[in-house]
């Protein structure tokens, strides 16, 4: 299942923890770990984010760039999950900055498989992965978040320091802009 | 009784486990007097659907080899390119201002003002790792990435006032005495660095800016 958050319960995450601060080959191991539970989700957030899968690959790669050097600094103040996705969230987000030329679709990304209408999909998702880009990023980053399956609404908002309820309200108004955005095209 | 927005709320709640089952029931009540409402949950559905599937179909294409790869050959490349640049740097502002060129103050700037180059840009890509990977609870992540791009932001426009400054007065040096070389290696620096400044970080900084969009509310 895409995305489908695998848990690293909180005595897993201690020991992975200690083992990063071990240095040398535990902390590679326990990287590893991070890695192979996460990669999934954060290249979906990435793909939400961006709209493009080379994009999302770029949104992966740096953001576990990071992850490997800040581990041994992260203390536990959070869930370790909701750490990787912040780093995520502001990878994806900036990500658009550091493009010249941003080209709205990615031609390799790939269309919905719809086997009877796969013309249509194809269209109807190409659009709405360019309105979404077209969002402003607190209203793209609630809806990747809500995108990623497994994310719930108590993590996406420890991901998004804000209140539940704020996260709500913004994934409402997100959807709204969403809709106006996806008429004008 | 909830308004409209209310429900659209709900509606989403709905849609992520999050709504209790009293709530589900006078839900369904409203949707079946509201053709608004469930326009709404069927955009809403719609738009779920096509963001997972669209995430299956690339789960399916990625060749998770050559991105492990990738990932375990980026850990190293950072640090090699910043060596390289560093080096490159010190390199060429010892090798032009020193030898035959260079008074016994030459390869001192020089020295000095590459380590400033290279201290500068290495801040740069310090700070940046150090705002991505630092976590603040309870402090809203959206208003954080701006504040930080506002703080680069400021970093970047000192930049565009000192090192201008500092190629005027290599500039002058270079042009008022016999040391000419010794300062024009220096100047030559500030304003490669300048220019670099203006026509790479700015440009990166805005599209970075205009890819956030404003703030919520605003």
């Amino acid at each position: 299942m895409v995305g489908s958050l695998p848990c690293l319960g909180g005595a897993e995450e201690a020991a992975l923890l200690a083992s990063v601060r071990q240095g040398g080959e535990p902390r590679r191991a326990a990287f590893a770990v991070v890695y192979r539970n996460l990669r999934e989700p954060i290249l979906a957030l990435g793909l939400h984010l961006t709209g493009r899968l080379t994009d999302a690959e770029d949104v992966l790669q740096e953001t576990f760039l990071l992850v490997y050097r800040a581990l041994p600094g992260f203390r536990g103040e959070a869930r370790l999950s909701t750490w990787v996705f912040q780093i995520a969230l502001r990878v994806g987000l900036q990500l658009r900055g550091r493009r010249r030329n941003h080209a709205e679709v990615d031609p390799e990304t790939p269309a919905p498989r719809d086997t009877e209408a796969a013309l249509i999909a194809r269209d109807e998702a190409a659009r709405l992965r360019a309105a979404v880009a077209d969002l402003p990023a607190e209203h793209r980053a609630v809806l990747a978040l809500f995108a990623v399956e497994g994310l719930g609404h108590r993590a996406i908002a420890e991901v998004l320091g804000v209140p539940e309820g704020t996260v709500w309200s913004r994934l409402h108004t997100a959807r709204r802009r969403l809709g106006e955005v996806m008429g004008r095209r | 009784m909830p308004t409209c927005e209310e429900q659209e709320i709900a509606i989403d709640m709905r849609l992520h486990g999050a709504l209790d089952e009293c709530a589900c029931v006078a839900l369904d009540a409203h949707l079946s007097t509201c053709e608004r409402c469930r326009a709404f949950e069927s955009a809403a559905r719609r738009t779920e659907a096509i963001m997972h599937e669209g995430a299956q179909a690339a789960m399916d294409v990625v060749d998770w080899g050559a991105v492990d790869k990738a990932i375990a050959g980026w850990r190293w490349r950072s640090v090699v390119l910043v060596a390289a640049l560093v080096a490159f740097v010190t390199y060429m502002a010892f090798g032009l201002a020193g030898g035959e060129f260079s008074d016994a103050h030459g390869p001192t700037w020089s020295a000095m003002l590459a380590a400033l180059v290279a201290a500068v840009l290495g801040a740069d890509v310090w700070h940046r790792a150090r705002a991505f990977t630092r976590l603040r609870r309870d402090a809203d992540t959206l208003a954080m990435i701006r504040e930080d791009l506002e703080n680069r932001g400021r970093v970047l426009t000192r930049g565009l006032l000192l090192f201008p400054l500092l190629a005027m007065f290599f500039g002058w040096r270079a042009l008022g005495g016999d040391e000419e070389w010794a300062s024009f290696v220096p100047a030559g620096l500030c304003v490669a660095t300048t220019a670099f400044i203006w026509f790479v970080k700015r440009p990166a900084l805005a599209r970075a800016r205009a890819a956030l969009g404003r703030p919520e509310g605003r």
